[in-house]
């Protein structure tokens, strides 16, 4: 996936493990884009309310453990997929962000269908450093975890295991990384990578 | 992942404090137009709740939850027969999509609201009760949302067109069409009962030129109704 710059383009999807910031990161892409931005989590918590089996607790155990994070993204992939076919067949641009987001969902044939010429980009944001990521959660309140204590160590390393993989997965698929820092430039050079400039 | 277990500390600034602003109203009274303006005006992500019934008609089957399958047999595909129906059985059918998208709606609110994010929602399948809910249907811990919190945080405006005619003209279909936007129509008829028995604000969406101010009015006519 080589995106053309002055080609169209209808979906941005921005990955990367959680505590990286992707949240302000997409809501300041999708300001300088002038369009709307979309959480995955979103996504998630409805169709979990709708009665899919996902797995509701995916902290609890390793990254890529039955019930972890990849199984998530795996389990609302459908539901990226159909908002991807959405926004390219209506051609309404818009900016997407989560953890859930799989560099796989670019095997599955209607985003790669649609992700010709560019109309549908990823970047996966990169955070190498366990102390960094731990800050940032701290400073957060990482999404409900408690204080600095040892289990928001946890959470804070196996983030970066799971981020080393999302790296690679999108390596493998020709997808660009992008590191968080440093953050003054982080928009600009995802703009770049994504061919968005 | 999942909202905080600790109290929200304070709301985010979007326009007047709130963390959710829903749009509602029926299909082609320009929900969306309005609510892209809004998100994008005020940075707040957008959450477009066609996104939501499309990814949660992805995933289940007619039998797993009919209602939601009432208008297409299979995916873009309408059911049998669907247009030839009797129309208040097809407001019906839209009122027994909205409830399920509605209900799907109710964490995503909570997660906005705990986490001091703002959204916009948007879409015909916001039901009035789900404005004027309590946290309850947020699957949020008890005591993360403060008392009178949620009333303040949340509000809502349903664009809802008077004049059938217009809906027919602005949908711009094709014999079936009609029978579509009359349904469209009707259904923004009950919608309007609903958000006078909830208490929700209702806009004309015409003139369309002032509708952003009219809406950001009644938007803070709530804020200061809520206190």
């Amino acid at each position: 996936v080589n995106p053309v710059s002055d080609a169209e383009w209808f979906v941005l999807l921005i990955g990367g493990p959680s505590g990286v910031g992707k949240t302000t990161i997409a809501a300041q892409v999708a300001g300088r884009l002038d369009v709307p931005w979309l959480m995955v989590d979103d996504l998630r918590l409805a169709l979990i309310r709708s009665g899919l089996p996902i797995p509701d607790n995916p902290r609890a155990g390793a990254f890529d453990s039955e019930d972890g994070l990849v199984a998530v993204g795996e389990a609302v992939a459908p539901a990226i997929e159909v908002v991807i076919e959405n926004h390219v067949d209506q051609r309404i641009p818009v900016v997407i962000e989560g953890d859930g987001i799989l560099p796989s969902l670019f095997d599955r044939d209607s985003v790669r269908t649609r992700a010709a010429n560019g109309r549908v980009r990823a970047v996966f944001m990169t955070e190498p450093d366990p102390q960094a990521l731990h800050a940032n959660l701290v400073k957060r309140g990482a999404d409900g975890w408690r204080d600095d204590g040892d289990d928001l160590r946890w959470y804070a390393r196996r983030s970066v295991r799971y981020g080393e993989w999302l790296t690679k997965e999108a390596e493998r698929r020709g997808l660009p990384t992008v590191a968080v820092r440093p953050w003054e430039t982080v928009v600009d050079r995802i703009l770049t990578a994504s061919g968005l400039a | 992942m999942t909202p905080p277990t600790s109290p929200v500390a304070r709301p985010a600034a979007a326009g007047d404090g709130w963390l959710v602003l829903l749009i509602g109203g029926h299909s082609g009274a320009g929900k969306s137009t309005l609510a892209a303006q809004l998100a994008q005006g005020t940075g707040a992500a957008l959450v477009e709740a066609d996104d939501v019934r499309m990814a949660i008609q992805r995933v289940t089957t007619p039998d797993q939850l009919p209602a939601l399958h009432f208008f297409a047999s299979a995916p873009g595909v309408a059911r049998a027969g669907i247009w030839q129906r009797d129309p208040d059985e097809l407001v019906q059918g839209l009122i027994g999509v909205a409830e399920i998208v509605s209900r799907a709606l109710e964490p995503v609110m909570g997660h906005h609201v705990a986490a001091a994010k703002p959204a916009v929602i948007e879409g015909d399948g916001i039901l009035p009760s789900l404005a004027a809910q309590d946290p309850p249907g947020w699957s949020l811990p008890t005591g993360v949302i403060p008392p009178g919190f949620a009333a303040r945080a949340v509000r809502s405006v349903f664009l809802i067109e008077p004049d059938a005619d217009v809906v027919r003209q602005r949908m711009g279909l094709g014999a079936e069409g009609d029978t579509q936007a009359a349904m469209h129509w009707r259904y923004g008829q009950w919608l309007r009962a609903e958000a006078a028995r909830h208490g929700q604000p209702v806009v004309p969406p015409r003139p369309y030129n002032t509708l952003l101010e009219r809406v950001l009015a009644a938007v803070a006519e709530r804020a200061r109704a809520a206190g």
